[in-house]
């Protein structure tokens, strides 16, 4: 059996007496793409905060590619790249040299013709010289996910990674997750748009007041709740159902 | 690979980008006049002097003063120190930008190394401020510009690093829920005690005595021999030793004083790293505040939090009427949510002092706690006249980021920019008002020979007029500035850095003085006309001030009204895109 890209195990993150994620326990192949939904406050923003190691869960276990994130840290995330849902980027760094700088981080050997790919794909080549200040908010989205994917990470976590784009750049990043996923690597991506996550993701994990209350492909989620429906429907229902407990 | 190799790139490249940024927008004439303006003025208060040859440079500091400053600076280190560690608060935590916690949190770098590029960044930060401190105090605190700068660097950097180090024991303290409280408590009880401890036993050694002479010499020499004594000596050093190598006295004193300096901060800096402790969320919790308060302040927002209490609708807005008083209703309740963050540095830190020199003046004449209040309250009311429309930018300084919203309203330019400072004027009036009825009141009972009640009535209700009228015009000339000139006026300006933005705040505070005293030069003649005529001739003395401020404040009110008509026509024809 393939090892899990990312395993995760009895996940808890505790803020004072304030539980914002509780028990979460799941794993996600290499080549697999799972979907994080729920309504908002439900711990999602945390729970990807803590898959990614920029902030120490309370307890639980967090692997990722074999590697545990608290005994190794530095080697378990120089297999992922988080991709948050507003650009992060040095106000004095050009879009290259942001580039430049992951893959000094990364260690990523040949990174300037991968960059010149990226820049490609994203439509960013006119773009390279240009500081954040000086590029639009979906240019900087952009960049952000190219800084994102130069070291070709095995673990990409998304957090709400359309925000900001437009119809041809989201049809061009729905297509580049898609190929990632096939060459192998591993996809949590965090969406309210539910139709992207139902076209897009094999499994989809729902999370509501921070525990996990669904975790399937879709038909398994229908099977568990007995009911039909669209991705949507599901989600309503069951959200619906926890908000009523 | 790594951090190691990643953050002399990043420091270097973003240096440098910066610079090139700096040097483009010289191309632009605004940035140009103002640079050569903030350059002017740093090199008359700041290099002239550093330059200057000769008997015209300032001698350094000699015996018994050297004492004196060397006590003052390790009293401000202690007091920078103990304040570290007993006021709690996110401040103190590793500060990150977004960015840095995006690339280095999530990137393949441990947290000791993060850790480790976070203090050297403190460490290059603390040599910065050393640099900047010595140019301003250079030649007159020490024999050498450089060792007052090195010295500097040795005690910022020692501080911020214990600082820091403070930071994460408390973090990693009060990082369990509920007992965090009693921890942290439990923490700054040790931590004064300890300090307490050690205080009490040099305290209970014998000390020099005390000299019975009030000349500066005998105290001079006592606050040496206290320095000097045991256990003092001892427990002060961490303290003393980058003092001593700021105020060396000759190449031989600096060498001498520069291990121990060193001994210190390499202390420090091993203690601050040695914390295995997690940051990550204190961290990213002051990284997100800050990003809220930077951008609150970019469009022109005071970044507050505003209580519960706060949140409730006062005064209501009537659902029909005038449409300008919606927008006046707006900034009122915009004022009222966050009164409490502008108004206590503005009172505590002008205020305060303006009522000490009024109350001594009264108390030079008669005795009594309520004249106190009375010259207290007289001297916030003309603060709040002056210096209230600088501070509370609540008119159309903080919705030009919105002037497109304003644009679409069915309103007038007119109106909208009536709207906005008739809101603020209301605000400052009120103020002012409240604080001379308080001023009234409490004096009331009193008897002041040669000022009695009716006078002092006479002189509050002048003042009442002419107060608001001054803040009106003073808003008018700001609203004025901002819709002719954005980009010289805009929030931005007021909360960035650097020689050019300090060009531009001079050259904008110097027009609008000129601007606020030109207007007000014709309302101060007739009042003065008219306060000479009631006053003298026809022998009303004081009580001809509240009939002067009022013919005043009719040349004001008439030059609002037509500097409206301008200010509605330049906010229709605002370029929003500027």
């Amino acid at each position: 059996m393939t090892e899990p890209t990312l395993d995760v195990h009895g996940l808890t993150k505790l803020y004072g007496d304030l539980v914002a994620v509780s028990e979460v326990s799941f794993s996600v192949a290499p080549g697999e793409v799972v979907g994080l939904v729920g309504p908002n406050g439900a711990g999602k923003t945390t729970m990807l905060r803590c898959l990614s190691g920029i902030i120490p869960p309370t307890r639980g276990e967090i692997r990722i590619c074999g590697r545990d994130l608290r005994q190794s840290p530095a080697q378990a995330k120089a297999e992922l790249a988080f991709l948050p849902d507003e650009p992060r980027l040095f106000d004095y760094l050009t879009a290259r040299e942001h580039l430049n700088l992951t893959a000094r981080l990364y260690g990523v050997p040949g990174w300037e013709r991968r960059a010149d790919a990226l820049f490609e794909e994203l439509e960013l080549l006119d773009k390279q010289q240009k500081l954040p200040s000086e590029l639009s908010r979906g240019m900087k989205q952009k960049l952000s996910i190219a800084c994102g994917l130069l070291h070709d990470p095995k673990l990409i976590l998304l957090d709400e990674p359309l925000t900001g784009l437009d119809p041809l750049a989201i049809r061009k990043m729905k297509r580049s997750i898609s190929q990632r996923a096939e060459g192998g690597a591993a996809v949590l991506l965090s969406s309210h748009l539910l139709p992207l996550v139902e076209e897009l993701c094999h499994r989809v994990l729902v999370i509501s007041a921070g525990r996990m209350v669904a975790f399937g492909t879709i038909d398994e989620i229908r099977a568990q709740i007995g009911a039909a429906g669209t991705l949507e429907d599901l989600f309503v229902r069951i959200t619906s159902a926890e908000g009523r407990e | 690979m790594g951090l190691a190799a990643a953050a002399p790139f990043l420091v270097w490249r973003s240096a440098r980008n910066w610079a090139a940024v700096q040097v483009r927008r010289l191309r632009n004439p605004r940035y140009l006049i103002a640079t050569a303006v903030g350059a002017f003025y740093l090199w008359t208060v700041l290099f002239r002097r550093l330059f200057a040859s000769g008997l015209s440079r300032p001698p350094a500091l000699q015996g018994s003063w050297l004492v004196l400053v060397e006590a003052a600076l390790i009293a401000m280190g202690m007091v920078m120190v103990l304040g570290g560690w007993v006021i709690p608060g996110r401040g103190a935590a590793p500060r990150f930008s977004q960015a840095e916690i995006h690339f280095f949190f999530a990137g393949p770098c441990s947290r000791r190394q993060v850790l480790h590029y976070k203090l050297l960044r403190t460490v290059g930060a603390a040599a910065l401020s050393s640099a900047i401190t010595a140019l301003f105090f250079g030649r007159s605190l020490a024999a050498s510009p450089a060792y007052l700068a090195i010295g500097f660097f040795f005690g910022f950097a020692s501080v911020s690093l214990h600082l820091a180090g403070a930071a994460l024991t408390r973090e990693a303290l009060s990082e369990h829920g509920r007992f965090g409280l009693l921890q942290r408590l439990a923490t700054a009880a040790v931590a004064l005690a300890f300090v307490g401890g050690l205080v009490a036993w040099a305290l209970s050694r014998p000390l020099p005595p005390l000299p019975r002479e009030l000349a500066a010499e005998p105290w001079v020499a006592y606050v040496r021999e206290v320095l000097d004594s045991w256990p003092l000596r001892i427990l002060l050093f961490p303290f003393r030793a980058p003092v001593r190598v700021m105020l060396a006295r000759s190449g031989f004193e600096f060498l001498r004083a520069l291990p121990g300096a060193l001994a210190v901060l390499a202390a420090n800096y091993a203690w601050a790293a040695s914390s295995d402790r997690a940051f990550e969320e204190a961290s990213l919790a002051a990284s997100e505040d800050r990003a809220r308060r930077m951008g609150a302040l970019r469009a022109g927002r005071l970044p507050v939090r505003v209580s519960e209490r706060g949140r409730r609708t006062w005064p209501k807005l009537a659902p029909a009427g005038r449409p300008e008083l919606a927008l006046a209703w707006k900034v009122v309740t915009t004022a009222r949510r966050t009164a409490n963050v502008a108004l206590v540095p503005l009172l505590l830190g002008l205020g305060v002092p303006i009522a000490v020199v009024a109350y001594s003046i009264v108390r030079a004449q008669a005795t009594g706690w309520g004249l106190g209040l009375a010259a207290i309250c007289a001297g916030l009311a003309a603060v709040v006249a002056v210096i209230g429309p600088s501070v509370l930018r609540m008119d159309l300084r903080q919705d030009l980021a919105n002037a497109d919203l304003l644009r679409a309203l069915p309103m007038s330019g007119r109106q909208i920019v009536e709207g906005e400072l008739f809101g603020a004027a209301a605000v400052l009036a009120a103020a002012q008002w409240a604080l001379w009825l308080l001023a009234l009141a409490s004096c009331a009972p009193y008897e002041v020979p040669g000022f009695p009640l009716s006078a002092r009535i006479a002189v509050a209700a002048a003042a009442a007029l002419l107060g608001p009228a001054v803040s009106s015009a003073a808003l008018v000339v700001h609203n004025a500035g901002i819709l002719a000139l954005p980009g010289w006026f805009s929030s931005e300006v007021a909360s960035t850095r650097g020689v050019e933005a300090m060009g531009q705040r001079l050259l904008t505070f110097a027009g609008g003085m000129l601007a606020l005293a030109f207007g007000l030069a014709p309302a101060a003649a007739v009042g003065g006309v008219v306060f000479v005529l009631l006053g003298s001739w026809a022998g009303l003395g004081l009580y001809a001030l509240p009939p002067a401020a009022l013919a005043a404040v009719a040349v004001v009110g008439a030059e609002i009204w037509a500097a409206l008509h301008g200010m509605g026509w330049l906010f229709e024809h605002l370029d929003i895109t500027e």
